[in-house]
């Protein structure tokens, strides 16, 4: 092969030694005239530019304006050197090239191997003019194919692969790449599944856990749309505890299935997307149910599948308020309803307690203008009392409905005075006696005091209205009429709604020996119409504790005993109290007793 | 003891009525028209001495404690499926609405409705004694 040493002629030679091979580039590089190609793998930036003599070499090629075009392959570690180089010439980047060549317009140099920044053992060259232009072609192929150096400096530093829009046949590169970008995602993972079997093959093959893993490993945030189904509630609930004691990190939420919706989209960083299409989605592993695929990592396609995904999951959100408010309308409904029907309740129970006293009255007038010269004294006598019972009872129910009208209207008010609670309780329970004195019952009220004189600040007419009330409801369930009834006052001590420090009260208890409380209506006792009397309409406990508490006390009430035949109730409730020296003098608040 | 045989001629009728003032003056009413009237205050008393034959005509208040008219009328008409009963209530409900479902089969003149006049009562009840 070795012919004699001639610039016309002919020659292929294999150079062995550093001097000799050194001197046989740098004279290569020296006689250049028009073009320097040079195709070189990831070694030679560091060979070229790292060795004194061929950099200085190199930089003299363009000095002589001659056209240099590198190709190799750029990476981390060689960026430095490829940077240099790209002030000789245009520099090219081609990913795995192992050839080692340069071409001048008339020479050629090749090495099998390079070293880093060392030069070189051996070299071949040629000037033959054929291979010469075979090896063209070659460059001129690798060329081609290689990316501008900016391109992969940029990908390099900045960590972004090239643009790509690929399409993949192979459902198991799919499958490949899929669990590459999940594994791979830095910041946020955002995925659509088709169809509840889209969810159950790919959790099957892996990726759901692939997902947890790297949202768990690497803080990534997750969200999934997908379709609502019994066959991946488990799973979703699952994922979701799990996730609630981690980061907190993923996030489900559900969407309509739409006939429309036939790929798996899985977005990673915004950055990447994948489209799997789904071809038969009766197949029960991913690589038969798959059909082609679209990987992109354009910028422009990947945020606008971004987009469709956030109106999607916005779209989400919008749904369960609809729900949301939704439910409360039905919750509001059910309350209207239930407010109805006590309405409805109540005009029964006042229709029934307005008709009934007024029975009493038409037929003894009745009776009375039929009757007339007739009737004897005592009749007519006992005629005027049913009359007038009956007619108490009226005015005791329209005063009744009268204050709840208030109470609900929020037009209820207090006319407070300081009195004497005492003074107040011995008249009622006078005229209570007075009252039964009349009757044929045998029931005894005994009113016990502490002190002498409690004050309080307190609607004196609506206080005598609580204590009518409790003692009516006492008398009313004092069976046959026969028991007696204790009233005590008394100060105790209690937390004022300042817990700074405690508040005095005067509590006032009713205690009968009537049929107790059946357990059932005691939590409702003090509501609307819980009475289950025949007799009244259930609004005197409400009327009562509305006035109780606007004064800013407690009413409650005890049952004595278990046996609720014999035990009877207590009724107790709170006033707060004032200190007797402060607001009424100890001889006015005598004086008043004594009347 | 009430005699079973009626030698006054005079019509029977029982007033069942928790309401004391109401069924005094029930019974004074009717006794005025010339009705012979026995009453009670208490359904259950009322069931425990009512007995086949003695009475033309059952007049019952239905809202009353321990067993309502309704209940007497069942257990009533368990012993006697003959005897007239008519309900005298102040109760919307129970006159408007179980009169239709409960009491469908029933007339619906054996509802009258408190509080009626005292001639307006003594048409109604000689009509369903009449019928």
């Amino acid at each position: 092969l070795t012919t004699p040493s001639n610039t016309q002629a002919e020659r292929t030679e294999v150079l062995y030694g550093v001097d000799n091979t050194t001197n046989e580039i740098l004279n290569f590089l020296s006689s250049a005239k028009t073009q320097m190609d040079i195709c070189a793998d990831y070694t030679w930036p560091s060979v070229a530019i790292g060795v004194d003599v061929f950099k200085k070499a190199l930089f003299n090629i363009k000095d002589r304006g001659i056209k240099a075009r590198f190709v190799t392959d750029i990476t981390k570690n060689n960026l430095e050197y490829c940077k240099e180089a790209m002030k000789i010439g245009e520099l090219r980047h081609l990913v795995g090239i192992k050839g080692n060549f340069a071409l001048s317009e008339k020479e050629y140099m090749a090495s099998a191997t390079l070293q880093e920044a060392t030069p070189l053992q051996q070299v071949i060259y040629s000037n033959v003019k054929e291979f010469l232009e075979q090896q063209q072609y070659v460059f001129d192929t690798f060329w081609n194919k290689s990316i501008p150096a900016e391109h992969k400096i940029k990908e390099l530093e900045e960590g972004l692969a090239p643009d790509k829009i690929e399409v993949i046949q192979n459902s198991s590169r799919s499958q490949a790449l899929y669990f590459n970008i999940v594994k791979s995602a830095k910041e946020e993972i955002l995925l659509i599944f088709p169809t509840p079997n889209a969810f159950i093959r790919q959790e099957n093959m892996g990726v759901i856990r692939a997902i947890i893993e790297t949202a768990e490993k690497t803080n990534v945030k997750v969200r999934i749309l997908m379709p609502a189904h019994d066959l991946t509630e488990n799973s979703v609930q699952t994922l979701r505890r799990r996730d609630q004691y981690r980061h907190g990190n993923i996030d489900i939420r559900y969407i309509e299935v739409t006939s429309g919706t036939k790929a798996t989209i899985l977005l990673a960083d915004r950055k990447v997307s994948l489209v799997m299409e789904l071809k038969d989605d009766s197949k029960t592993t991913f690589n038969q149910a798959i059909g082609l695929s679209t990987f992109s990592n354009s910028v422009p396609g990947v945020l606008s599948y971004v987009s469709i995904f956030e109106s999607l999951w916005k779209q989400t959100e919008l749904y369960e308020k609809v729900k949301e408010s939704n439910k409360r309308l039905e919750e509001a409904n059910e309350q209207l309803k239930v407010h109805d029907k006590m309405q409805k309740e109540f005009i029964n129970i006042a229709a029934h307690e307005l008709r009934t006293p007024i029975q009493p009255i038409i037929s003894t007038v009745g009776i009375i203008r039929s009757r007339k010269a007739s009737m004897k004294e005592h009749q007519l006598d006992d005629s005027l009392d049913m009359i007038t019972r009956s007619a108490e009872r009226l005015k005791q129910l329209s005063s009744d409905i009268l204050d709840v009208t208030k109470i609900e209207s929020q037009l209820f008010e207090l006319n407070k005075e300081k009195f004497n609670l005492n003074d107040l309780l011995s008249k009622t329970v006078e005229d209570y006696k007075n009252q039964i004195a009349k009757t044929n019952m045998n029931i005894k009220l005994a009113l016990r005091f502490t002190e002498n004189t409690i004050v309080v600040e307190a609607d004196r007419n609506r206080i005598t209205q609580v204590i009518s009330n409790l003692l009516r409801n006492a008398i009313k369930f004092t069976k046959k009429g026969d028991g007696t009834i204790s009233i005590e006052v008394q100060k105790i001590e209690g937390e004022g709604e300042e817990s700074m420090y405690t508040q005095r009260f005067v509590m006032v208890s009713i205690k009968d020996t009537g049929s107790g409380i059946d357990p059932d209506i005691l939590p409702r006792l003090f509501e609307k119409f819980a009475s289950k009397s025949f007799q009244g309409t259930g609004l005197g406990l409400f009327i009562s504790r509305t006035i109780v508490e606007a004064h800013g006390g407690k009413i409650w009430l005890e049952n004595n005993d278990d046996n609720l035949q014999t035990a009877g109730t207590t009724f107790s409730f709170t006033l707060p109290a004032i200190s007797n020296q402060k607001n009424i003098s100890q001889q006015q608040a005598t004086e008043v007793l004594d009347k | 003891m009430i005699a079973k045989e009626n030698n006054s001629g005079k019509k029977r009728v029982l007033v069942v009525d928790d309401e004391p003032d109401i069924s005094l003056i029930l019974k004074m009413v009717l006794e005025d028209s010339g009705l012979e009237v026995h009453s009670f205050e208490d359904p259950i008393s009322a069931l425990n001495s009512f007995e086949v034959g003695l009475y033309d005509l059952l007049i019952l208040d239905i809202k009353m404690p321990e067993m309502d008219g309704f209940e007497l009328y069942h257990e009533i008409r368990k012993k006697d499926n003959k005897v007239k009963i008519c309900f005298l209530t102040a109760s919307e409900m129970y006159y408007k609405k179980l009169r239709n479902e409960e009491f469908c089969s029933l007339n619906k003149d054996m509802f009258i409705q408190k509080p009626i006049e005292n001639e307006e009562l003594i048409k109604e009840i000689n009509k369903i004694l009449s019928s």
